[in-house]
C-alpha cells in the first residue's frame, strides 16, 4: 500500500481490514477516496506524517486536512499517535478525529486532554457508520478551513 | 508535737482576767495623771517665768526714764561751759595746741574736765590723762559716727550720765562742734554726788524686789553695754559670757542658756534704752539665774504619792477578786461535784439546786442531759444487737459468695478471707487470719500488679484488674480482681478489700475467638485482594467486549447491507430475507453488548456522593424517555420526596431504567399511569415507583433482577433483561436494598432505599 510520495487530504489509521474496507467503500461513494491514505498502525502513521521510514522522501511540509484515528492499534497505540503529533510544532495543529469502538470514559478524557479535535463512536449497524464516515469526510474535506501550515506559506 | 496546756480551775481564771483589768487600769490611771500634773508644772513656771521677764524689763524702763531727767538737770550748767570753751577755742584761731585747757578748767570751776576730738576720732587734747589719745573709732564704733554727726552740725549735744570708758567713774558728757567744724569739743562733768544721788533711783532694787517674788529665780546681775556690771566697775567677765553678752548687744536679743544636768538655765534679757537723743547706749542685760530643780522636786513628790495610790488601789482590787471569784465558781464547783457523781456511773443522781439563775438554768440543762442519755444509752444497746444479728446475716452472705473476698494491710497480712477465698488458694480460713499472705504470680504479672496498686488514690480508690495467678497444684489460671484501697485522713492506705473471681475459661475462649478473628482477617484480606484482581480482569475483559466485540459485527452488518444495496437485484428474495435476518440478529447482539457494557460500568464505577433531590431527577429522567411515551396517554405523577445522599448520575440511571419499565410494560393500557413518591421513616425514607402496567407473577419475583432475565419474549416486549439489574446493583452500591411487589394486569410497584447517610460500595 505504500506510495511513496503520495500527498493525501485524508489519513485514515486503522489496523481493521473489514472496517478499511467499508470506510474506503463509504469514500468512494462520494467521490473522497482518491485523497485517503492508510496507515495500518501508529508507527506508519508516524512515519507518513514526518516522511520518515517507508515514507522517506515525503515531504511532511504537506500535511493532511484531517487524520482518522483509531485507538487500539498494533505497535505504537492511538493515544501515542496523537501525543507525537501534539508535541511536535510542525504537526500540532493538523486536525485528528478518533474513530474508535472504544465508549470508555477514561479513553475520551485522555483524548481530550491530548487535543483531539473530535471523538466519535463507530456505530455497529453500518447505516449510521456510513452516514457518520460520509458526513466526517465531507466536513473536514470540504467544509473545514483547515489550519495555516508555516510551510506552506507562500515566500 | 505540743505539750499539753495544764488546765486550772475556772476560779484562777477568772482571778487573772479581772487582776489584769485592774492592773492595767491603775497603771493606765496613775501614768495619766503624771503626765498632766507634770505638764502643767511646766507650763506654770513658764507662765511665772515670762511674768517676771516682763516686770523686769517694764521696771528698768521706767528707773531708766527716771534717771533721763536728773541727767538733763545738768544741761544748762554744761550749756554755760561751752559759751567759754568756744570763745577759748576762736581765741586761739582754730588751733586747740595754742589753748590752755588747764586753766579754762579752773576758770569753769574744776568740776569739768574738756576734751578735743579730732574728725578721726581721736581724744588729741584734754585735762583728763587717762583718756589722752583715747581712739572712739577703734573702741566705740557707733559713737564714732555719733561724733562725726555732731561735728559738722551746730549747737550742744548733751549727753547722760554714764560710766568713763577707762575708769567705770560715772560722769555726765556734752558735744558740740567747733565753729569751723574740724573737732568736736567735748565737756565731762564729774561729780562727787552722783552715785548718791542717783541711789534713790537704782535698778538693782528694782529687780530684786520683782525677782524675789518668783521662787525660780535663785540670782540676777545686770550688765551695761561696756560689758561691766552694775555696781561693780572693777568686774570683767569670762570669755564664754562676754562672747552672749556681745551678741545680745549686738542682735538686741534674749539669750537662754540650759544647764540640764544642773536643772538651771540662764536667761540674759535684752532691754532696750537706745534714745536717739543721746549718744550713748544705756540698754542692759539683766542675766536671770532660774533654778528649775524646784519643778523636778515638785513631779518628784507628785511620783511618790501616785505609786502610793497605785499599790493600795492594787491591793483593794486583789481582796474585791478573791472574793467575787469565791462566791461565782462556788456553785459552778458544786454542780462540777453531782457531775463527777453522775459521769462516775450513777445516772440518777441528782444535780444540787444552786445560786443564780444562769448558773441553776446549767443545771436544770445537765439534769434533763442525763435523762435523755438514759434513753439513748437504751436505743444504742438495741442498735448493738440489730448490727451483731445484720453482721451475721452479712458473714453468712460473704461467706456463701462463690467470689472470692479478702481484705488485707498493706504489707500482706490478711484480716479477713471468705471460704471461697480460702478454698481457691487451699488455705484453712481459721489459721489465714492475721497472716501474711502473697499470691504467687509469674514474673510479669507481679510488676503489673504492684503498679495497678500504687495507682489506687484517695480520688480513685477502685479499680479492677486480669492477670495470671499460679494455683497451689502449679496450674496457672487467670483471674479478675475488683479492689478497693480504704484510706485514713492524711491518705495512706489502712487496707485493702478484694473480691475476685477465677476468669480461665472466658479468657480461653476470648483468645480462641481473638485467633479466629485474625485468621478471618487474613482470609478477608485475601479475599479482597483476588476480588481486586477479578476486578481488574473484569474491567479489561468489557473493554476488549467492548472494542473486538463489536468490530466484527459491524462488519457483517456492513457487507451484508452493501451486498444489499448494490447487489440486491442479483438476489432471491430468501437470500434478501436472510440478509436481514443477518442484520436484525447484529443489532440484537450490539443492543446486549451495550447493555453488558452498562451493567459492568455501573459496578464499577465509583459514586460521588451529593445531597440531591430525587423527585428533580426523576422528572429529568422522564423528559428523556420522550420517544417511548409518543402518542400515547400517560398520566405521570411525582410527589414531593426528602432529599437523599446519592450519586446523581447513578440515581438518573436508575429512575431511567425504571421508568423506561414502566413506561414499557404500560403500553397494553389505555391510559398509563406512572407514579414516584417515597414513604416514611424520614431519614432513610423508602422510595417507588408505581405503574399500572401489565405485572406478573410474584412467583418470578426473585428472578427479575438476574442478568439477562425476562419475563417476556421479544414480540411481546423487546428487552436484554439488563436494566433491572443495574438497577439493583446501583442500590446495592449505595447500601440500599431494592425489592418489588406486583399483581398481574393490576401493575408492579419497584421499592428502593438509599442505605441512608453510608457510602457503601
Amino acid at each position: 500500500m505504500s506510495d511513496g510520495g503520495k500527498n493525501a487530504d485524508i489519513l485514515l489509521v486503522e489496523d481493521n481490514p473489514n472496517d478499511v474496507e467499508l470506510i474506503l467503500h463509504v469514500f468512494q461513494w462520494c467521490n473522497l477516496s482518491d485523497k485517503v491514505q492508510v496507515a495500518w498502525n501508529g508507527e506508519e502513521a508516524l512515519d507518513y506524517i514526518f516522511g520518515k521510514g517507508s515514507f522517506s522522501g515525503r515531504d511532511p511540509r504537506s500535511t493532511p486536512k484531517v487524520i482518522l484515528l483509531d485507538l487500539k492499534l498494533p505497535k505504537v497505540d492511538g493515544l501515542e499517535v496523537l501525543r507525537s503529533l501534539r508535541r511536535d510544532p510542525a504537526t500540532r495543529t493538523i486536525p485528528v478525529v478518533v474513530l474508535t469502538s472504544s465508549r470508555e470514559e477514561r479513553d475520551i478524557i485522555e483524548s481530550y486532554d491530548l487535543g483531539v479535535n473530535s471523538y466519535i463512536v463507530k456505530p455497529v449497524q453500518f447505516d449510521e457508520f456510513a452516514n457518520v464516515i460520509r458526513e466526517l469526510g465531507l466536513y473536514w474535506k470540504m467544509i473545514n478551513q483547515p489550519p495555516v501550515n508555516p510551510a506552506d506559506k507562500p515566500e | 508535737m505540743s505539750t499539753q496546756r495544764k488546765n486550772r480551775s475556772f476560779s484562777y481564771y477568772l482571778f487573772l482576767s479581772i487582776l489584769t483589768i485592774i492592773i492595767i487600769l491603775v497603771v493606765g490611771i496613775t501614768v495619766g495623771d503624771y503626765f498632766i500634773a507634770e505638764k502643767n508644772f511646766e507650763d506654770n513656771a513658764n507662765l511665772l517665768k515670762n511674768e517676771t521677764e516682763q516686770n523686769v524689763r517694764e521696771n528698768v524702763k521706767t528707773i531708766d526714764n527716771g534717771l533721763k531727767m536728773f541727767d538733763n538737770t545738768l544741761n544748762r550748767q554744761m550749756g554755760e561751759g561751752f559759751v567759754l570753751f568756744h570763745q577759748a577755742y576762736n581765741d586761739s584761731g582754730g588751733d586747740p595746741s595754742r589753748m590752755d585747757l588747764s586753766a579754762l578748767k579752773r576758770q569753769l570751776g574744776g568740776k569739768m574736765d574738756l576734751y578735743i576730738i579730732n574728725s578721726s576720732g581721736i581724744v588729741e587734747y584734754t585735762t583728763f590723762p587717762p583718756d589722752q589719745g583715747l581712739d572712739f573709732k577703734a573702741t566705740v564704733p557707733y559713737f564714732y559716727d555719733y561724733l562725726n554727726e555732731i561735728r559738722v552740725s551746730e549747737g550742744v549735744f548733751n549727753d547722760r550720765v554714764v560710766q568713763e570708758i577707762s575708769t567705770g567713774n560715772l560722769r555726765k558728757f556734752a558735744y558740740s562742734p567747733s565753729y569751723d567744724h574740724k573737732y568736736v569739743l567735748e565737756l565731762g562733768l564729774a561729780g562727787e554726788t552722783f552715785r548718791s544721788q542717783r541711789n534713790t533711783l537704782k535698778y538693782t532694787d528694782s529687780i530684786e524686789a520683782t525677782v524675789s517674788e518668783n521662787p525660780l529665780v535663785r540670782n540676777f546681775r545686770i550688765f551695761t553695754t561696756s560689758k561691766r556690771l552694775v555696781r561693780n566697775k572693777s568686774y570683767v567677765p569670762d570669755p564664754d559670757l562676754s562672747a552672749i553678752l556681745d551678741q545680745a548687744f549686738l542682735d538686741q536679743t534674749d539669750i537662754v542658756v540650759n544647764d540640764p544636768i544642773n536643772h538651771t538655765a540662764l536667761k540674759y534679757l535684752y532691754i532696750d534704752l537706745m534714745d536717739p537723743d543721746y549718744g550713748a547706749d544705756m540698754s542692759l542685760v539683766v542675766e536671770l539665774n532660774y533654778d528649775d530643780t524646784f519643778i523636778t522636786n515638785s513631779v518628784n513628790r507628785l511620783v511618790t504619792f501616785h505609786l502610793f495610790v497605785a499599790v493600795i488601789a492594787l491591793l483593794a482590787g486583789l481582796l474585791m477578786v478573791v472574793g467575787i471569784s469565791r462566791y461565782l465558781t462556788r456553785p459552778i464547783q458544786s454542780i462540777s461535784r453531782d457531775m463527777d457523781v453522775i459521769a462516775g456511773g450513777n445516772l440518777d443522781h441528782p444535780i444540787a439546786p444552786v445560786l443564780g439563775t444562769e448558773i441553776s438554768t446549767l443545771g436544770e440543762g445537765i439534769g434533763r442531759m442525763v435523762t435523755e442519755l438514759k434513753g439513748i444509752i437504751v436505743q444504742l444497746r438495741e442498735s448493738q444487737q440489730n448490727l451483731k444479728r445484720s453482721e451475721e446475716r452479712y458473714r453468712t452472705v460473704v461467706q456463701s459468695q462463690t467470689e472470692f473476698i479478702t481484705r488485707f494491710l498493706p504489707d500482706g497480712t490478711v484480716t479477713f478471707a471468705n471460704e471461697a477465698y480460702c478454698r481457691n488458694f487451699g488455705m484453712d480460713c481459721q489459721t489465714i487470719r492475721g497472716k501474711k499472705f502473697k499470691t504467687s504470680l509469674p514474673g510479669d504479672d507481679t510488676i503489673l500488679l504492684a503498679e495497678y496498686f500504687s495507682r489506687l488514690t484517695p480520688e480513685h480508690p477502685m479499680d479492677t484488674i486480669e492477670h495470671r495467678v499460679i494455683m497451689p497444684d502449679g496450674e496457672v489460671h487467670w483471674q479478675l480482681w475488683s479492689d478497693r484501697a480504704i484510706f485514713d485522713s492524711e491518705g495512706n492506705v489502712i487496707e485493702y478489700q478484694s473480691v475476685g473471681r477465677d476468669i480461665t475459661d472466658k479468657k480461653r475462649i476470648e483468645e480462641e475467638l481473638l485467633a479466629f478473628n485474625e485468621k478471618l482477617e487474613q482470609m478477608v484480606s485475601e479475599r479482597t485482594s483476588q476480588l481486586e484482581s477479578a476486578n481488574k480482569e473484569l474491567e479489561s475483559f468489557s473493554y476488549s467486549v467492548s472494542h473486538d466485540l463489536r468490530s466484527p459485527l459491524r462488519a457483517i452488518d456492513g457487507f451484508s447491507t452493501i451486498i444489499l444495496n448494490e447487489f440486491g437485484e442479483g438476489l432471491t428474495p430468501a437470500t434478501r430475507r436472510y440478509l436481514a435476518k443477518i442484520r436484525d440478529n447484529v443489532r440484537q447482539m450490539n443492543r446486549l453488548i451495550e447493555d453488558l457494557l452498562g451493567f459492568s460500568r455501573a459496578s464499577r464505577q465509583e459514586l460521588h456522593i451529593i445531597e440531591v433531590d430525587p423527585a428533580v431527577i426523576a422528572r429529568d429522567a422522564y423528559g428523556e424517555l420522550r420517544q417511548e411515551r409518543e402518542e400515547r396517554e400517560v398520566e405521570f405523577i411525582v410527589d414531593s420526596m426528602p432529599p437523599c445522599r446519592a450519586d446523581p448520575m447513578m440515581l438518573r440511571l436508575v429512575y431511567t431504567n425504571l421508568l423506561s419499565n414502566a413506561l414499557k410494560f404500560t403500553r397494553p393500557k389505555t391510559v398509563a399511569r406512572i407514579e414516584l413518591g417515597s414513604l416514611p421513616p424520614e431519614t432513610n425514607p423508602v422510595y417507588f415507583v408505581r405503574d399500572n402496567g401489565v405485572g406478573f407473577d410474584m412467583e418470578y419475583a426473585p428472578k427479575i433482577f438476574g442478568v439477562f432475565q425476562r419475563l417476556h419474549t421479544d414480540e411481546q416486549f423487546e428487552g436484554t433483561g439488563v436494566g433491572l439489574a443495574i438497577v439493583q446493583r446501583i442500590i446495592q452500591k449505595h447500601g440500599g436494598k431494592m425489592w418489588v411487589n406486583s399483581v398481574p394486569d393490576k401493575g408492579t410497584t419497584f421499592f428502593f432505599t438509599l442505605g441512608g447517610d453510608q457510602e457503601n460500595e
